[in-house]
């Protein structure tokens, strides 16, 4: 007997009316055209970190073209500019500075700037090329953002997409008897069901807060920062390549240089320090301090539940890792998009793979806590001090020994940023079979052959703010 | 990372295993091992994979082995996939090929619109959407374009060879690239009192070899992991219960040679039919709780095709594999590491994935335990995921004419395969892992191919006007047939690359 396909899901309520919600809703909207999307405004919480990502990683690129979020459209609309990768100072001894880029790292065997580190140190910018034979194909970047003019944008997009928008905010979620959700009261006393609910209601985790209560997993042990300090205004602008990230002796300071101004935080931990103290170290005139809990949801699908962004996954911002979680859970999302009927299994399958995506993440960030030279400071101190996880110990365990990075399902950094981590923290890759038995003479074609490369790519790039200044001339 | 003393390997076994290795090694650690094969005539080649998959061609091209000479020195034909005979029913045949079907829409998998489609009474075969399933039904055969996203790369190819050839190829490259060979029988295996590691083995002329690292090529003997270190089978037959093949060659037949393999299901069974460019290779795979050799080899006789080139030969094994397959300094490879029938030729593969891992952690510097548990995390996750496949092809089936098909299709499968099972019949969607050897349309084919229709697909599939969608499928049909028209017969195409032929002229 044939089987037929499902009825598609006829109603869905995103809870949460941040960039979070509304790349879910736009994404739901696109793959169901006939489905009515509804996003119910929840208030803005400082502490809904993947909210207030100002930068992406090269993966979120061709996740926003999919979902037809034009990079176009977020340069003239978003204040949107492009960036080739992060610096990080003082992360293994005190005056330590390295790049950690985006796009193809050097061949292994030879230690060696990458054509993308080498365009950004030289403050210029391309494209990357399609043709593998360009030196441009090993470039990549990635996106930086406005957050408030970035939710505008995609509140727009929404809304030529026929996504609707409740006029009244959220104000509580009533359980029903199989352990999901029957609806939602809005702050007006109007109900509203749906057939799934995606919470993107950041850490307060509106609607999942109405189901039978779901075990966490506490990251606490693992990433040390549990407090963010947010100044209460951007810094000046200024048009480079790279962003930073800066280790200090109680917590790290995060720059993003956006071209209308610097967006930047310092994350802490309350075992190390003061609030005054970090507000001093971070170099802030003043700051609120925001609780973070280092963590996740068991299960981030939980009946008729789905819970993106800070609801379901809560990590310190380290590389602005955030967003692009969400990307890769939204894409999941989309793959996997049920029908009326939610099968436990494809549950499952989101679930197993959706938190796969979450724990790698979470060691990226853990990884940078790890770096055998690290620098003088209690916090370094008390972060070194934290548990390695198993996944995390095999990958620097066979990276030093074998100089090999173990593979990892749904992995959401590519490899090539797992080797420049290693990299920028001072961790050397053990010996290969191919290290091994280079000849001194390969060895040193190998090199002048990559350092010709990332000669002719900065040759053939034009300065960071020459090419900045073209490409928006062109997005208006 | 300056060079190091090399590490001293002895390898024993000359079989397909053992001359993969030494001629990896070789070639992929160049001066960082000195390695020994030591091999004896009298001991048998087992050489049961005749057919291989795609990613045996990165292997040899890794190794630095030009294609056409490979080919011309084992009489090795192209393959497009395998020709499943009579396992969802008698009567049944589907093509598994190494090629993808349609085309993704709108981000769903194209196999939910093809279920959209055929459940309004259309396109019974999902086969139709599959350039290279098209091209093995037609005897056609071009090499893909690699680097596009059009229908020409939408399939790739591996080979159907002599594996009594391959053997003594790889040992002609590995000797030109410093392996020694020594010939002789090990009639001992010396252990360190210590460490338990095996110190050294001995041959019958009381010649004495001791290594850094030893890798047991000695298929089922199992010379050191088994013997020597006693190193426990975890046995599978419950699951897969052949456990004896019976092989025999025939002739070619005239006319077009089949770029693919068959797989027919037998009574308690099932026979394979690889064509190579001198002969047929034909066998029969079967359970002797369900069967006796006699009735086995009456029944190859029965479905083989062509005059017999040699009388039929019994082959013993057991499903299954050693608990590790790197223990103290002993590496198994092959199948003294362990066995899963050739149902999808997946036996080289198993020794050459293992051979490619040995390399990523080869022990520059000495064997960490890290390095062990690594290798055998590795190899038990290849070995656990292609016995699913090979479960699945034997319960996924409605054939109740034997005692053999009663228990397949009643065992109880392993949990990991139930719960994929169960997924694709509710959903439609096949559980994805980026690592391992098949992926989504690999079991799309054997699902579909043997009538595991899901009840339930993706809701998007309904959403596109179906009779623009049955104009999409139709127009698709019709560039497939197109391109497989445009290709040459596989004979032809064989002839035309006279480098690749065995005996051209």
């Amino acid at each position: 007997m044939p089987g037929s396909a499902r009825e598609p899901l006829g109603t869905i309520a995103v809870v949460g009316d941040g960039p979070t919600g509304l790349v879910a809703a736009i994404a739901l909207r696109r793959a169901l055209p006939r489905c009515a999307v509804t996003v119910i405004p929840t208030p803005a919480d400082p502490a809904a970190l993947a909210d207030w990502t100002a930068a992406l990683t090269p993966r979120s690129n061709a996740f926003l073209r999919q979902m037809g979020i034009e990079e176009g459209m977020l340069a003239a609309r978003a204040g949107a500019s492009l960036r080739l990768g992060t610096e990080l100072a003082g992360w293994t001894s005190g005056q330590s500075r390295a790049v950690h880029p985006f796009g193809a790292a050097p061949p292994p065997e030879i230690a060696a700037t990458s054509v993308s580190a080498a365009l950004a140190l030289a403050d210029r910018f391309a494209l990357p090329s399609d043709d593998p034979a360009s030196p441009l194909s090993d470039i990549d970047y990635g996106l930086r953002l406005n957050p408030q003019a970035y939710t505008r944008a995609l509140g727009a997009l929404a809304a030529h997409l026929g996504v609707t928008r409740s006029p009244s905010g959220f104000a509580a979620a009533t359980g029903d008897t199989s352990g999901g959700i029957a609806g939602l009261r809005l702050a007006s006393g109007e109900d509203v069901t749906a057939d799934l609910f995606v919470d993107c209601s950041g850490p307060a985790s509106l609607v999942a807060q109405g189901l039978p209560s779901e075990p966490h997993i506490d990251w606490s042990r693992i990433l040390p920062v549990d407090r963010l300090l947010i100044p209460p205004t951007t810094g000046a602008p200024k048009l480079t390549a790279l962003d930073r990230i800066t280790a200090t002796p109680l917590g790290w300071r995060g720059e993003v240089f956006g071209r209308d101004g610097t967006h930047a935080l310092f994350a802490a931990s309350i075992e190390v320090g003061s609030p005054e103290a970090w507000v001093e170290a971070a170099g802030f005139a003043e700051a609120a301090v925001i609780p973070l809990a280092p963590g996740r949801r068991d299960r981030l699908w939980q009946a008729n539940v789905i819970c993106l962004g800070d609801a379901g996954v809560r990590f310190e911002p380290l590389h602005w890792l955030n967003a692009a979680l969400v990307h890769a859970q939204v894409a999941l999302l989309i793959e996997l998009l049920p029908g009326r009927d939610l099968h436990p299994l494809e549950r499952n399958e989101f679930n197993r793979r959706a938190a796969a995506m979450a724990d790698r993440a979470r060691d990226f960030v853990a990884l940078h806590y790890h770096a055998p030279t690290r620098p003088e400071g209690a916090f370094q101190d008390y972060a070194a001090g934290l548990a390695l996880p198993d996944t995390l110990r095999l990958t620097i365990d066979e990276f030093t020994r074998r100089g090999r990075l173990p593979f990892f399902e749904e992995d959401v950094l590519p490899r090539d940023a797992w080797v420049f981590a290693m990299a920028s923290l001072g961790i050397a890759p053990g010996p290969t079979a191919r290290s091994v038995t280079l000849t001194p003479a390969a060895r040193t074609a190998l090199i002048r052959g990559h350092e010709a490369r990332a000669a002719a790519a900065v040759q053939s790039a034009l300065p960071y703010r020459d090419w900045l200044a073209a490409y928006l001339q062109s997005a208006r | 990372m300056g060079r190091r003393d090399p590490v001293s390997v002895v390898i024993v076994g000359g079989g397909t295993a053992g001359w993969s290795a030494a001629a990896a090694l070789a070639r992929l650690v160049p001066g960082g091992a000195d390695i020994r094969l030591i091999e004896s005539a009298d001991i048998g080649i087992v050489g049961v994979g005749e057919a291989t998959l795609p990613h045996v061609r990165q292997f040899i091209q890794q190794i630095g082995i030009d294609e056409a000479a490979f080919m011309r020195a084992t009489h090795a034909t192209f393959k497009l996939g395998i020709d499943f005979r009579n396992f969802g029913r008698i009567g049944d045949s589907y093509i598994h090929p190494f090629g993808t079907f349609g085309r993704d829409l709108a981000q769903v998998p194209f196999h939910h619109y093809w279920l959209q489609r055929r459940a309004a009474g259309e396109e019974a075969d999902i086969g139709q959407f599959s350039l290279a399933v098209q091209a093995a039904r037609a005897g056609r055969f071009q090499l893909p374009r690699e680097t596009d996203l059009s229908l020409a790369s939408s399939y790739g190819y591996a080979y159907q060879f002599d594996a009594g050839l391959f053997g003594p190829y790889l040992r002609d490259f590995a000797c030109q690239h410093g392996v020694t060979r020594t010939e002789g029988r090990i009639v001992s295996v010396e252990r360190d009192a210590e460490s338990g590691d095996v110190a050294s083995v001995t041959l019958e002329d009381g010649t004495r070899f001791t290594a850094d690292l030893f890798i047991d090529c000695s298929g089922f003997r199992s010379l050191l992991l088994g013997d020597a270190l006693e190193e426990p089978w975890e046995d599978w037959s419950h699951w897969l219960p052949c456990d004896r093949a019976v092989a025999m060659p025939t002739a070619s037949p005239a006319g077009e040679i089949e770029p693919y393999t068959r797989a027919t299901a037998l009574g308690a069974g099932w026979a394979w039919r690889i064509p190579l460019q001198h002969r047929v290779g034909n066998g029969y795979v079967y359970a002797s709780a369900f069967i006796d050799d006699d009735s086995a080899a009456e029944g190859l006789r029965g479905t083989a095709e062509g005059a017999a080139l040699a009388d039929p030969r019994i082959l013993r094994f057991r499903a299954g594999r050693r608990r590790r397959s790197w223990v103290g300094n002993v590496v198994a490879i092959g199948l003294a590491s362990g066995f899963l029938e050739p149902l999808e030729s997946t036996s080289i593969y198993l020794s050459h994935m293992a051979i490619l891992r040995l390399v990523d952690l080869f022990p520059f510097g000495g064997i960490s335990p890290a390095d062990r548990a690594e290798f055998n995390r590795l190899v038990d996750m290849e070995y656990d995921r292609i016995r699913d496949f090979l479960i699945l092809h034997y319960h996924a089936t409605t054939r109740d004419d034997s005692p053999f098909w009663d228990h397949v299709r009643t065992m109880q499968v392993p949990d990991s395969l139930a719960e994929k099972l169960e997924l694709w019949r509710a959903t439609g969607r096949v559980a994805r892992y980026g690592e391992g050897l098949f992926f989504e349309p690999s079991w799309v084919a054997v699902y579909c191919g043997q009538n595991v229709v899901p009840d339930r697909w993706d809701a998007r599939a309904a959403l596109p006007d179906q009779p623009v969608l049955a104009r999409a499928l139709d127009r698709l049909k019709q560039e497939i047939a197109a391109q497989v028209q445009a290709m040459p017969g596989h004979r032809a195409f064989l002839e035309r690359e006279t480098r690749r032929l065995a005996h051209a002229g």
